[in-house]
């Protein structure tokens, strides 16, 4: 086989090209070139300048015709659909609004923990649940009839996942943070790269 | 002191914009393999020695579409890959077409290649 095609092989196997693929170029490229030499035309006049770099020559056509793995799609792009990041950040947003204001709203008519214990104690002498609204916890399932540690969990898990979420689709927005590193860009193919 | 473009770089960058419609035009004397391609480009003058080769470029018509592909037997040799345009290629090359006699008049106009006749 000849050098040139063995090299473009061997960087399309490198690229994870698809053997078949790999193979239909390898084929075509070694008879175009078979039959210049029989024509006394130069590799050159077959490869242009690729004929001098054959791994950049491979990649560029392997990538042009988008079998290199991880080479988006006709019509697909390699970017995240931003309205998907603006509503995850608006929710995030909600939520760590949401969790400040239950955690003030909770701080505010908290009881100690002292106060429920002694309210568990006294609850548990009822003979029958409070009428008030209350949660349901613990092993031994009591009702407490003072929402404020419950809202001021419920604010504080609510601040936390929203801060949390928050931080991943704010780290998502960086300008950098879309682009494939590490592989061909094809978007300037109207020639090779090499040219 | 203003930077020039080398004349190879010009003529490189040059082709670079329509040499796909070069490859669109000498597919529609026909469908062509490859180096049929590359022979074809050079009857009519434009040779790509120094240059870029057509591989990636007729990988990223097929890709877009621009043109159809089947495997046919070559004259006395191995089975090969012809391109030829699909009716999209077409209408694309129609486009570049207009699109390069617009450029190329005014380019040749602002260069003062060309002269306006006024009539008095």
């Amino acid at each position: 086989m000849n050098a040139f095609v063995t090299a473009c092989r061997r960087e399309w196997r490198r690229l994870g090209v698809p053997e078949a693929v790999a193979n239909e170029m390898a084929s075509d490229l070694e008879a175009d070139l078979a039959e210049a030499e029989a024509d006394g035309a130069s590799p050159e006049e077959v490869l242009g300048n690729g004929y001098f770099d054959p791994e950049s020559f491979a990649a560029s056509w392997a990538t042009a015709r988008g079998v290199v793995e991880g080479t988006p799609r006709p019509g697909v792009t390699g970017r995240r659909r931003p309205w998907v990041q603006l509503t995850a950040t608006l929710v995030c947003a909600v939520a760590v609004l949401v969790g400040v204001v239950a955690l003030a709203a909770g701080g505010h008519s908290s009881v100690s923990v002292a106060g429920v214990a002694f309210r568990r104690s006294a609850i548990l002498r009822m003979p029958t649940a409070p009428a008030v609204p209350g949660v349901l916890v613990g092993p031994h399932q009591f009702f407490i009839s003072h929402q404020g540690p419950a809202v001021t969990l419920f604010g504080a898990v609510l601040f936390l996942v929203g801060i949390v979420g928050l931080g991943i689709t704010l780290w998502l927005w960086r300008p950098w943070s879309g682009r494939r590193r590490g592989s061909y860009s094809d978007h300037d193919i109207g020639m090779p790269s090499f040219l | 002191m203003h930077h020039m473009v080398e004349n190879g770089g010009r003529r490189t960058q040059l082709l670079r914009g329509v040499l796909d419609l070069c490859l669109l035009t000498v597919m529609a004397d026909g469908p062509a393999y490859g180096y049929e391609m590359t022979k074809r480009l050079g009857a009519r003058g434009l040779s790509i020695v120094g240059e870029g080769s057509i591989y990636p470029l007729l990988g990223r018509l097929e890709r877009d579409g621009l043109v159809d592909t089947h495997r046919a037997a070559s004259n006395g040799g191995p089975p090969r890959k012809y391109y030829e345009l699909s009716s999209r290629g077409r209408k694309a090359l129609n486009q570049g077409v207009f699109e390069w006699e617009t450029t190329r008049d005014a380019v040749d106009a602002a260069l003062g290649l060309t002269t306006t006749e006024v009539t008095p």
